[in-house]
């Protein structure tokens, strides 16, 4: 997890990994991306499977300086980045409730669903699916990020881990998305002024919709509601890394199956 | 002397703000100062004094301010980190060299490597432990042949699972026996106390046997072990029923990393957990485990020619040649190698229906009189007839073409890759990918070839909702010539008829009448 752009080691007991050459083709081509158009950082997000395992997706987040603000890259090939479009927020709500599974061919037009008139491109879809995803799933340790005096989010540089009896307790995990306010934080006893401004994982519905997996040296959570989401904290030191590999779809019937 | 001894105690008082006295001061000063040797020792004697003082300060006691002693925290895999060591003291290699008779495991290492060019990889730590896990389980249940089957995600944990051959065969229990035999034969009601009835009439419904496990062969030809976490002892699974399968077809929940959690569905799901587990594997097992074609073929000796699509016996092609990886890349050269798994949970069809002849001999329980009534009734229209006529089912057959499968949500089943774009393809595995089981991988490169399943063990649901389980029929009305309706009379009838009545009296007794009585008006 650190020092590196990839961050895939961690969540090998999910039974995820890269090849070889994916390694070097993605890990080269993002030092590429993120000189190219003067981002602060990019990293590879994850893929998207579809129905052709030649055409799967690499799907890479960059970053200026807001952390809310990401610029989506995909390609097919690990090489060539080609900047997702973007989306509105309709286009999310429709991605979300998408349940056919992606092609690989990026104009291909997908029918709106609950019997909505038009369509939407997989490309959009694409970009679409990843902003739910960060929106909905990704998550970080709490105190990774604090709000500063000017009110901004940053990241923490002294951030150092979570608490061994910590790391396996969903409280200690937070939602990275932008929140009106979160009331429930102030009933923590350990409340914390400039760090407990987002939202915990602990609360979020249906309840069990969180896996919790401890390894010898970390600790991975999954979510079920998209299925496919990974996110790994370190143990021993305060690294901690987030991917998904899975189909690009919302897990709409979790009710019946939890 | 006195005085000596005097000053000595004096030296010696503690004092009460620190707790230290000047003969122990003196006595460790004069031991630095000798042991340092400093050069103008009179001059730096009051920074000595100090150091010694300052050196004292203990931040392990209690009362010092800062007292705090920094404990490290344990690891919260501890547990899990004692278990992993115990599989590596355990595996013992024989003395004699002789390995081949622990069973045969493929080179789990080798298939790692090829698994993560498809993207599969577990790491290579925890694939060594798997593998030792593994030859572990052989060396202790004595298994002919296990692969290692993949990992299936659960609510809490996960399974390993390895999929076995020539395990010994595990005895029934007795009290599991009779269980299953209360469940097949409904308990009879109790007679009631009240005399002249000899309880209630037996209801002639079609009876359909239940379908018989099969043992060994089909559906339980491998028996399969799991665990929760690499190091934790493997536990069997238990053979399947073909209700557990058909079961399992109806409904969709995620497993809970528990082998004892019943299933709470809708249908409802008739064993625990285990059973559910295992039927998912099993299914998965039937529809993505794949071989390039050529490399087994039907053994001759128990191949039936008249009946080319039961043929169940594989041996390996001693004249295979290796294809190349580019040949691989079509989909026509992967088969299927395991039988298809029937809509009745079989994998060879059984007749359900009970035959004729055979139901009165066998049935010890019922009465005597029951077999003729059988006879007697069977003319009776008691919601079908008693000999129903099903069609056999059939399936496609072992060995037949993985392009030959049904298409799935618009489209193929499998799709296939070269895993490395940039490699001339003699470098390059070839991977397949199932569509209708995602998370099952095949991988083939130059001969070599093996299939895994990494995912949460859910068949895809293919674009549609998760289809909602069919209510069953509404009950009907009973039917019974002998029971009459009769339309119950209106008030104005009922009125009319009264009217009559009393007309009738009034014209049978008129001497009766007195005078004053006139009809009312």
């Amino acid at each position: 997890m650190n020092g590196s752009n990839l961050h895939v080691d961690a969540f090998g007991s999910k039974g995820i990994g890269l090849s070889t050459e994916e390694r070097a083709c993605l890990a080269t081509s993002l030092v590429g991306l993120t000189s190219s158009q003067a981002f602060m950082s990019a990293h590879f997000w994850g893929k998207i499977a579809t129905a052709d395992v030649s055409k799967d997706y690499y799907v890479a987040v960059a970053y200026h300086n807001d952390p809310f603000a990401p610029t989506i890259f995909m390609c097919q090939d690990a090489l060539n980045w080609v900047q997702a479009p973007n989306v509105t927020d309709d286009e999310m709500h429709a991605a979300a409730d998408l349940r056919a599974a992606f092609t690989g061919d990026p104009a291909f037009e997908f029918p709106l669903p609950n019997g909505a008139a038009g369509t939407l491109p997989e490309a959009k879809r694409l970009t679409a699916v990843v902003q739910c995803i960060l929106r909905d799933a990704h998550i970080v340790p709490r105190g990774a990020y604090f709000r500063d005096v000017l009110g901004k989010l940053q990241r923490n540089a002294t951030f150092g881990g979570l608490r061994p009896h910590d790391v396996t307790r969903l409280a200690s995990y937070v939602h990275l998305r932008p929140t009106a306010t979160s009331d429930a934080q102030l009933a923590r006893p350990d409340f914390e002024d400039a760090v407990d401004v987002l939202d915990t994982v602990e609360h979020d519905q249906p309840k069990g919709c969180w896996v919790v997996e401890k390894n010898v040296m970390n600790v991975v959570l999954s979510s079920l509601v998209w299925p496919g989401y990974h996110h790994a904290t370190s143990v021993a030191d305060a690294s901690f890394a987030s991917i998904y590999v899975g189909q690009g779809k919302k897990n709409l019937d979790i009710g019946f199956m939890i | 002397m006195e005085d000596v001894n005097q000053a000595k105690q004096y030296l010696q008082q503690h004092s009460d703000r620190t707790g230290i006295n000047l003969y122990d001061h003196l006595t460790e000063l004069l031991a630095q100062v000798l042991e340092k040797r400093p050069r103008n020792p009179a001059d730096v004697f009051e920074n000595i004094s100090s150091q010694v003082k300052r050196d004292r300060f203990n931040l392990e006691s209690i009362q010092s301010p800062l007292g705090y002693k920094k404990k490290p925290e344990p690891n919260p895999s501890l547990g899990q980190v004692n278990k992993l060591m115990t599989v590596f003291q355990s595996v013992k290699r024989s003395e004699d060299g002789n390995d081949d008779a622990a069973g045969q495991v493929p080179d789990i290492l080798e298939l790692s490597g090829l698994f993560e060019w498809a993207g599969v990889s577990f790491g290579k730590e925890e694939t060594f432990l798997l593998a030792l896990s593994i030859h572990q389980l052989v060396q202790e249940t004595g298994l002919q042949s296990a692969r290692f089957w993949g990992k299936l995600s659960a609510r809490q944990g996960a399974y390993y699972v390895v999929e076995a051959e020539g395990a010994p065969p595990v005895e029934d229990d007795p009290e599991k026996v009779a269980a299953d035999k209360a469940a097949v034969e409904p308990a009879k009601p109790p007679p009631m106390d009240v005399p002249e009835f000899e309880g209630f009439p037996d209801i002639k419904r079609p009876v359909d046997m239940p379908l018989p496990k099969e043992e060994g062969t089909g559906v339980n030809k491998y028996t399969y072990f799991v665990c929760t976490s690499i190091g934790e002892a493997w536990t069997r699974l238990p053979d399947l029923l073909p209700e557990h399968v058909t079961a399992a077809r109806a409904i969709r929940k995620y497993l809970t990393g528990n082998l004892s959690t019943p299933i709470v569905s809708y249908p409802l799901y008739p064993g625990t957990e285990a059973h559910y587990l295992r039927s998912q594997i099993a299914r998965i097992t039937a529809a993505t485990v794949v071989c390039p074609l050529g490399y087994y073929t039907f053994d001759p000796e128990s191949a039936d020619e008249e009946h080319p699509e039961t043929n169940t016996a594989i041996i390996v092609n001693t004249e295979y040649e290796v294809l190349p990886n580019d040949a691989l890349l079509s989909l026509e050269n992967w088969v299927h190698q395991i039988p298809h798994v029937l809509p009745q949970g079989r994998t060879t069809w059984v007749n359900p229906v009970k035959p004729r002849g055979e139901g009165e001999d066998e049935d010890a329980d019922r009465e005597d009189g029951e077999g003729e009534d059988d006879d007697d009734a069977s003319g009776d229209a008691t919601g079908g007839a008693s000999e129903r006529e099903v069609e056999p089912e059939t399936g496609p057959a072992l060995l037949t073409s993985i392009t030959e499968d049904a298409e799935f949500a618009g489209h193929p089943a499998w799709s296939v890759r070269a895993c490395s774009r940039l490699q001339p393809s003699k470098f390059s595995p070839v991977h397949l990918r199932s569509n209708r089981w995602p998370g099952a991988h095949a991988v083939y490169y130059n001969g070599k070839f093996a299939c895994v399943y990494v995912g949460d063990g859910l068949k895809d649901l293919g674009g549609e909702p998760t289809p909602m389980p069919a209510l069953p029929p509404l009950q009907v009305e009973f039917k019974d010539e002998a029971l009459v309706e009769l339309v119950d009379p209106s008030v104005k009838d009922e009125k009319a008829f009264e009217e009559m009545l009393k007309e009738k009296e009034d014209d049978a007794q008129p001497d009766e009448e007195d005078g004053e009585e006139e009809p009312a008006d």
